[in-house]
C-alpha cells in the first residue's frame, strides 16, 4: 500500500532529508515544519503539535496526517487524531529515524553509549555540542543572567559532555553531507572527542513519506484515539481519547 | 535580622553569596544547623522545583539555585556532624544503565541530603549489578532510579528486577525522570514515583520508614 493523500507535519529537524527524499511527491498536499527543540518542553510540544494537526484537520484533499516526529520526550504522548488518522513511525526520537529503525538505535546505543550524533539540522541549529553552541549559549544566558552564573552554566554545559567521547555524524545523504561532516569533524576537535561518519539508513523516513505503513514500524492513530506512550519494544501505542 | 525566608528567596533565586552570608548569620544567632536546613535551604529548593514543574522557570534557573544550595551545605555539613546528627537512612541513588543524564538525578541527592539522608550516589550509566551492590554494601532502606530517555527506561525494569531477585529483595526502589510515569512505577513493580525533586523528598522517607 502506497500512501494516501497525506499532510505532513514535520521537525525542521528533517527538513533537508524530507526535502530530498519526499521530492515531488504528489500525494503530500501539504508540508508544514516546525521549529527545532520543541522536546525541552513537552507540554508545550503537544500544544503545538496539536494546533497544527487541528488546523490540518479541516482538509478534504487529504486522507491522513504524517507526523514527522518520535515520542520525543512524550512531546508527542497525547495528540489525538481528529477527522483524519495520525501516522507516525515507532521512534523514541530523532535519532531512531536517521539511523532506520528502533533496533539500529538500540544497538548504537548499547555499542557506543558516549556517541552524541550530529546531522545537518542539529548542525544548523547549533545545538550540537561545539563552540557555536557555547556561544550561542552564552549569548541567550546573558541577557538574563550575571556574568558569574553565566561562567557556571556554561561549565555545567560542558560537563554534561564531559559524559562522551564521539562526535558521530549520521549521513543519509543529503547534498550538503560533506559540510555537515567537517563541522561534525571541527566540533570533535575542538572538545577532544572522536570523529566518527556513520551511514545512516533512509529507509523508515522514506516509508513514512510515501508508505507502507505497517503495524511493526509505524503507529496510526485513528479519530478517536490519542497517543499513548508503550514502554517496550512498540514505544507508542492507540489510547481511546476518552481516557485522557 | 536574617529569617529562613530571606534564606529561602536567596536559594530560590540562585544568590548563593546571599545564601551563604544568610547562614552564617542564622549561625551566629545561634540558630540550628539542622533547622537551617529544613527550614531555610529545602523549602527554597522547593519553591524553585515547583516553578520548574510549572514550565515557569527552566534547568538554568535550577542549576543555580541548586549550586546555592550546594555551598550552604557545604558549610551546614560539618555543623550536623559534629552536632552528632546522623543520617537517619541511606539511599542510593543512580541514573540507569544506558543513560548519562545526571541534573535531575543530581537534585534529587541534593534534596535528600537536605532532609538528612545518607547519599550514595552511584553516578550515571549504572548497571542493575552496581545498584544491588552498593545497596547491599551500604545496607541501604532506598534505591532511586532516574531515567531522562524513553530508550532507557527498560532500565529501570531491569533494575527493579535484578534487586527483586537479590539478597537486597526488600530495598524500596523509587524510580523518577521526565518520561517515566506512576503508572510505569507500577508496572514495573517499584514502590513509589516522584514527579519531582521536592516531592522525592516526601516520598522517600515515607517508603524508607514504611
Amino acid at each position: 500500500m502506497d500512501a494516501p493523500p497525506a499532510a505532513l507535519i514535520a521537525c525542521e529537524v528533517f527538513r533537508d532529508e524530507i526535502d530530498m527524499l519526499a521530492g515531488k511527491a504528489r500525494h503530500l498536499r501539504v508540508t508544514r515544519f516546525l521549529e527545532i527543540g520543541l522536546h525541552d518542553q513537552p507540554d508545550r510540544m503537544r500544544v503545538t503539535l496539536q494546533q497544527a494537526i487541528d488546523a490540518m484537520d479541516g482538509r478534504d484533499d487529504i486522507a491522513a496526517i504524517i507526523l514527522a516526529y518520535g515520542l520525543c520526550g512524550l512531546g508527542t504522548a497525547g495528540l489525538q487524531a481528529g477527522r483524519h488518522p495520525l501516522v507516525i513511525p515507532r521512534a523514541h526520537d530523532c535519532i531512531t529515524v536517521f539511523l532506520g529503525s528502533k533496533e539500529s538505535y538500540a544497538e548504537r546505543q548499547r555499542a557506543c553509549p558516549g556517541c552524541y550524533h550530529y546531522t545537518p539540522g542539529w548542525n544548523r541549529a547549533r545545538r550540537v555540542p561545539g563552540p557555536d553552541r557555547l556561544a550561542m549559549m552564552r549569548e541567550e544566558l546573558s541577557k538574563q543572567f550575571e556574568a558569574e552564573d553565566v561562567d557556571f552554566l556554561i561549565e555545567s554545559e560542558e560537563a554534561t559532555w564531559a559524559t562522551y567521547d564521539t562526535a558521530t555524524f549520521i549521513d543519509l545523504g543529503t547534498p550538503n553531507a560533506g559540510r555537515e561532516a567537517d563541522y561534525t569533524r571541527r566540533c570533535a576537535e575542538s572538545m577532544g572527542w572522536r570523529f566518527e561518519h556513520l551511514k545512516g539508513d533512509p529507509a523508515l523516513l522514506r516509508d513514512l513519506l510515501h508508505g507502507p505503513w505497517d503495524d511493526e514500524r509505524f503507529q496510526t492513530i485513528r479519530p478517536g484515539e490519542l497517543l499513548g506512550h508503550s514502554p517496550d519494544e512498540a514505544v507508542m501505542r492507540a489510547d481511546p481519547a476518552s481516557e485522557k | 535580622m536574617s529569617t529562613f525566608a530571606d534564606l529561602s528567596k536567596a536559594v530560590e533565586s540562585g544568590k548563593r553569596k546571599d545564601a551563604k552570608q544568610i547562614v552564617e548569620d542564622l549561625l551566629a544567632e545561634g540558630t540550628a544547623p539542622l533547622d537551617i536546613v529544613e527550614q531555610g535551604l529545602v523549602p527554597g529548593m522547593s519553591a524553585i522545583g515547583e516553578k520548574f514543574k510549572k514550565n515557569e522557570v527552566f534547568v538554568p534557573e535550577m542549576l543555580i539555585a541548586a549550586r546555592a544550595m550546594k555551598e550552604c551545605m557545604g558549610i551546614l555539613e560539618p555543623l550536623l556532624a559534629d552536632a552528632g546528627v546522623k543520617p537517619e537512612f541511606t539511599a542510593v541513588i543512580g541514573t540507569v544503565q544506558g543513560d548519562l543524564h545526571d541534573i535531575g538525578k543530581n537534585l534529587v541527592a541534593m534534596m535528600l541530603k537536605g532532609a538528612n539522608f545518607g547519599v550514595v550516589d552511584l553516578g550515571t550509566n549504572v548497571s542493575p549489578d552496581q545498584f544491588v551492590a552498593a545497596a547491599r554494601e551500604h545496607n541501604a532502606q532506598l534505591v532511586c532510579l532516574s531515567a531522562l530517555l524513553t530508550t532507557t527506561m527498560p532500565a529501570m525494569k531491569t533494575t527493579v528486577e535484578a534487586i527483586r531477585g537479590s539478597d537486597v529483595s526488600a530495598v524500596r526502589v523509587m524510580v523518577g525522570g521526565a518520561p517515566v510515569t506512576q503508572a510505569y512505577c507500577e508496572e514495573i513493580g517499584a514502590d513509589g514515583y516522584s514527579q519531582d525533586a521536592a516531592s522525592a523528598v516526601d516520598l522517600a522517607l515515607e517508603l524508607a520508614k514504611s
